[in-house]
């Protein structure tokens, strides 16, 4: 413990970016196998929404991750650059192995998407 | 009594950083071992360490008898009628393959149809899919009902003269629905299909007499039932793996080599090429005197009151979900309507040290229909208390309290 911080129960509870985007230019969803996470982000001229179902830890980490790119306006080549170093520095947890997969999906899904954009 | 066999299970005194024991209630995962077991694979290693079968010098014969002995007091714990219908393997998972292979192969063919059910665990399932792809057979699959019953009626029309195999689990590892294993190979025997018995999650809590089940083949597993990792069994009625054909080849399980061409091994030998985990044959033949001086009927009566004891607290929080029917073994799976598996087993490890799983179980098909991505799973063992599921409720509590919305 805890993993259960403040930033991150509140992201899970109220999440800013959660939600479909009509028209969207592209959407992606991975799964983990593991447990059975999904998780779908879609996007839209630079706009980003996830949806999906997961555990607190895969949930918040969409949401702040969604943020954090949309609020610096990161390109996609700072997008794709993006590593687990980051991610952990932005949700502030120390997670075990089995959970940090939870918080790595997200990330794994936008870099997936954006990497099958630019290849069009 | 209860003291006594968690005197058996230093694991239990073991406390986290929060001065709290374990409870540990995962035992459908895999069980912890007590000191005879662990003791007599020790004292193996020290004193009686030699490959089986082979040298002609006291410690190696020592070493076969202590390994068939083995094999004996498995044949007994399960009623098998002769001894060599126990194959040694690395577990159930290996069983069901070994049987995929081995009896598949020269035994299913195009349009056979194969029942399986809807609560199988993957290792009952895959091996069946490979084999069915790879001869153009038939999976069919009992449906399970609202309170997680097998549909029999259903069953009885699925069988037919195509039906050649029919494979199931005695004890679901979701569910904890014991199927009627005796009825289901009954019928199937009418439509002279060959039986399988997947009995990983029975075996530590419901006594096995394969003669009076009458399956053909049956699997279990050393490490689900307080016995040591990588070894199981595969029980195989005498006449039928007579017929099969070896499934890995090399030493000890041939009869004689020549450059181009070898012969086999009588049962049970041809099954088992190569140095088996003698040490483990050990441990497994300790686990079932462990449990025989404790007995199924107290095992069950402690276990079941177990299981009655969680299923009511459970039950009366409103926020839970109980999967599975009302009469079941000592496994329960339940989801909460605003915490996700996870995160509720990571807290219940977190503020009470109680180890609890959560997922598909490795049943995914049976998430898929009864609806759900992932549950929470507590299973019980000899050593459980009731003091322990009260503190699985503490735990559930302390999870609502951070999620609350």
């Amino acid at each position: 413990m805890d993993i259960y911080q403040q930033n991150i129960l509140d992201h899970y509870k109220n999440p800013r970016y959660f939600g479909e985007i009509d028209d969207a230019d592209h959407t992606k969803c991975l799964e983990n196998p593991s447990c059975g996470d999904k998780i779908c982000i879609a996007t839209s001229c630079k706009f980003f929404r996830f949806s999906g179902s997961g555990c607190a830890i895969s949930m918040a980490t969409a949401d702040i991750l969604l943020e954090y790119v949309i609020k610096n306006k990161l390109t996609f080549r700072q997008i794709l650059r993006l590593k687990k170093e980051n991610i952990l520095d932005l949700i502030k947890i120390d997670l075990q192995p089995v959970r940090l997969k939870c918080a790595l999906l997200p990330l794994e899904v936008l870099q997936k998407m954006l990497a099958e954009i630019e290849k069009k | 009594m209860l003291k006594s066999i968690r005197k058996q299970f230093p694991i239990l005194d073991s406390k986290n950083t929060r001065g709290q024991k374990l409870a540990y209630l995962d035992n459908a995962s895999t069980t912890q071992k007590p000191k005879v077991v662990l003791r007599a694979i020790s004292d193996f290693y020290q004193n009686f360490c030699a490959n089986t079968h082979r040298g002609v010098y006291q410690l190696a014969e020592n070493a076969t008898q202590i390994f068939e002995t083995s094999r004996e007091i498995v044949q007994k714990f399960i009623n098998a009628r002769y001894r060599e219908e126990i194959i040694f393997t690395s577990g159930t998972t290996e069983s069901i393959n070994l049987l995929a292979q081995a009896w598949g192969e020269e035994n299913i063919n195009q349009n056979d149809e194969i029942i399986l059910t809807e609560m199988e665990h993957h290792s009952n399932l895959v091996p069946w899919q490979i084999l069915a792809q790879k001869k153009g057979a038939r999976l069919l699959f009992i449906p399970i009902t609202a309170d997680g019953q097998l549909d029999m009626a259903v069953y009885e029309k699925m069988l037919s003269s195509k039906t050649k195999l029919v494979a199931l689990t005695h004890l679901s590892n979701v569910l904890g629905t014991i199927n009627d294993i005796n009825f289901i190979v009954k019928k199937a025997k009418k439509f002279g299909a060959t039986t399988f018995v997947d009995a990983a999650q029975s075996v530590a809590h419901l006594a096995l007499d394969v003669q009076k089940i009458n399956c053909d083949f049956l699997a279990f597993s050393a490490h689900k039932m307080y016995g040591p990792f990588g070894l199981g069994v595969l029980y195989g009625k005498r006449e039928i793996l007579e017929k099969m054909s070896p499934y890995q080849y090399g030493g000890e399980m041939i009869r004689e080599v020549n450059k181009e061409k070898s012969s086999w091994n009588n049962l049970p030998y041809k099954f088992e090429a190569g140095t088996q985990n003698i040490a483990g044959a050990v441990g497994l033949a300790m686990a079932i005197g462990f449990l025989r001086r404790i007995g199924f009927a107290k095992i069950s009566k402690h276990e079941r009151s177990l299981s009655h004891y969680a299923m009511k607290k459970l039950s009366k929080n409103k926020n839970i979900t109980i999967y599975g029917p009302s009469t079941r073994g000592a496994v329960i799976a339940f989801t909460h309507d605003f915490i996700h598996p996870h995160d509720l087993s990571a807290i219940l490890d977190a503020k009470q040290n109680v180890a609890t799983r959560s997922g598909h179980h490795c049943a995914m098909p049976l998430a898929k229909k009864i609806g759900v991505e992932a549950t929470c799973r507590v299973s019980f063992g000899i050593y459980n208390t009731k003091e322990e599921i009260d503190r699985l409720m503490k735990g559930i509590l302390s999870a609502e309290k951070i999620f609350n919305k």
